[in-house]
């Protein structure tokens, strides 16, 4: 299952309009298996797969995930490629 | 979500002529809604704190910002505030304190953008986390579409107030 916290500064605003673009890209993707959350930049849940925020929080963010920033959270098509190349460089590694 | 509980007030549309900071910008989109005692008056501050520290997460998609921050005591209501900004406002693509954070070869990416511009300024203030969603999950559908913050920049208050009337009406989805 793949599990997707997106996060903002206040854990209300961007991150639940980044969620509900998520929620639409997988549902694009024919992704049925997930763990979709949000909340604020500091409470990242210790076990997720990938972050997603705003491409300007990106870069103040630690977490053991893998951080991805999006430049237009309203964008799908832009969700669904970090998505895709996240899943794909997951099987790689798997497979390697 | 319902929508006989729903109301969110919608002051008319301000136009920025002139060329202003962000940190203008961000005092002079929540001034209404200060002015209409939705919000506290410190609440612009604490959003210019928050982007300091955490970069300018406000920028929803190219061009638009949500100017949004943490829920504050004696918020009284939800409320949206429209600005059009014509020249755009330019946020800092980093900042100081979150430049601290960052390695060295994220910042050599980031140094060739110096500047993000912003043509539309939305702000948006709610009383507590439920009203907070409701207006987000509203919000949101309006915000869609193919190079937004250009078409709304040509659209007349009229135009750009019947757009976000439709916050009124709860659509699915």
């Amino acid at each position: 299952m793949l599990s997707i916290y997106c996060c903002c500064g206040s854990g209300l605003g961007t991150s639940l309009i980044l969620k509900m673009s998520v929620e639409e890209a997988l549902s694009d993707l024919k992704i049925n298996n997930y763990d979709l959350t949000f909340g604020t930049s500091s409470s990242i849940p210790y076990v997720t797969d990938l972050v997603l925020c705003s491409k300007e929080l990106a870069p103040n963010l630690s977490s053991s995930a893998r951080v991805e920033g999006v430049r237009d959270l309203m964008n799908t098509e832009e969700i669904k490629s970090i998505i895709q190349n996240f899943i794909q460089e997951r099987y790689h590694a798997l497979a390697g | 979500m319902d929508n006989r509980n729903f109301s969110v007030l919608l002051p008319t549309v301000i136009r920025i002529k002139e060329k202003i900071t962000w940190k203008h910008a961000v005092y002079a989109v929540t001034q209404p809604l200060i002015d209409l005692a939705c919000v506290p008056s410190h609440y612009p501050d604490t959003i210019i704190q928050d982007i300091e520290k955490l970069g300018a997460y406000c920028i929803v998609r190219p061009e638009i910002a949500l100017i949004h921050g943490r829920i504050l005591e004696n918020t009284t209501r939800s409320g949206v505030q429209i600005m059009i900004a014509k020249p755009p406002v330019l946020f800092p693509a980093h900042f100081h304190g979150a430049e601290k954070a960052q390695g060295s070869k994220k910042r050599s990416a980031l140094e060739s953008e110096d500047s993000l511009p912003v043509t539309v300024f939305i702000a948006i203030c709610a009383p507590d986390a439920k009203q907070y969603m409701d207006l987000i999950a509203r919000l949101s559908p309006l915000l869609r579409g193919d190079h937004l913050a250009k078409r709304m920049s040509q659209w007349s208050d009229e135009q750009i107030l019947q757009h976000f009337s439709l916050l009124k009406d709860k659509r699915k989805g």
